[in-house]
């Protein structure tokens, strides 16, 4: 069963404070992952893991929920179990990015699980604007595509149409003969119906940030 | 607290995460706080804080899984408060 996901965080949103407190983090984060950031991350700030930690969790429960419609998002039971931060970091200023696969150097390449699924993941942290992450359920990430975009306006229903329309710029010429249409099942999943099958795709919008992958 | 009342302490716990202020007027029971009051994912463990401090309660995390819409939000903070 295939599946993907993916979460955008616009850092200057969140609250610092809050995040660093016990009462917060302690409602996101399992016992082995504070262990993980101080055996091996303690060099990135506390806030930047706990909503890195989150836009896995966010974006793994997406990517399950398409095999598991009933599924309840739980952050602490999805669980982040090995990271490797980059080595390279991408630089200001940016507005807009679209990838084919992941530069490893450029990206936290992780690994979590949910119950006995094993989930793979690629995070890109850019400064202090925005954490995106994409994940899937098969560690090879070479065929995923991906974008993001800073967009002009906060309004839900901008969010919506700007996503949809970035999602659409990036597929159209992928398929260019057939009219695309980004449709949700019931559940409210998103996929792209083309003529043999349906395209799973992911969408996510925080504040003026808009991504999507697929 | 009776459910009328914890709604509408439960409306001033939510302002500060929609901008759909004519949708959290009209909120009942079955409102979903993603899908109809357009809350970001990323606010849901704050507003589970801001009740916990509004409240005086702790929410764990097997409560705060069922917290997705207006009444199931009302039954936790009910329970709590009569734990």
């Amino acid at each position: 069963m295939g599946g993907i996901g993916n979460d955008i965080v616009a850092l200057k949103t969140i609250n610092i404070r809050r995040t660093v407190s016990p009462r917060f983090y302690n409602k996101i984060l399992a016992a082995p992952e504070l262990q993980l950031y101080h055996h091996t991350l303690a060099a990135i700030p506390f806030h930047y893991f706990v909503w890195l930690a989150w836009s896995v969790k966010e974006a793994a429960y997406k990517c399950l929920q398409r095999n598991q419609p009933d599924l309840v998002f739980s952050p602490v039971r999805i669980v982040v179990n090995t990271i490797t931060p980059p080595t390279l970091f991408v630089q200001p200023p940016i507005t807009f990015l679209e990838g084919s696969g992941f530069d490893d150097a450029l990206c936290f390449v992780i690994e979590a699980s949910f119950e006995h699924r094993k989930l793979y993941a690629r995070s890109i942290i850019y400064a202090d604007e925005l954490i995106h992450t994409v994940v899937a359920v098969k560690p090879d990430f070479a065929n995923v595509k991906w974008g993001i975009k800073q967009i002009t306006s906060t309004e839900p229903a901008v969010q919506s149409f700007s996503v949809r329309q970035l999602l659409l710029d990036r597929l159209m010429p992928l398929f260019p003969a057939k009219d695309l249409k980004i449709d949700k099942d019931p559940v409210g999943i998103p996929f792209v119906l083309l003529k043999d099958k349906n395209l799973p795709v992911s969408l996510s919008h925080h504040e003026d940030w808009v991504a999507y992958a697929f | 607290m009776n459910r009328t009342e914890i709604l509408d302490e439960l409306k001033k716990i939510l302002a500060p995460y929609t901008l759909d202020k004519e949708q959290l007027a009209g909120i009942n029971e079955n409102t979903d706080l993603i899908k109809d009051l357009k809350i970001n994912s990323a606010n849901l463990v704050d507003i589970i804080i801001d009740a916990e401090e509004k409240y005086n309660v702790e929410i764990d995390y097997d409560d705060a899984e069922k917290m997705i819409n207006v009444g199931s939000c009302i039954d936790v903070i009910s329970a709590r408060l009569n734990a």
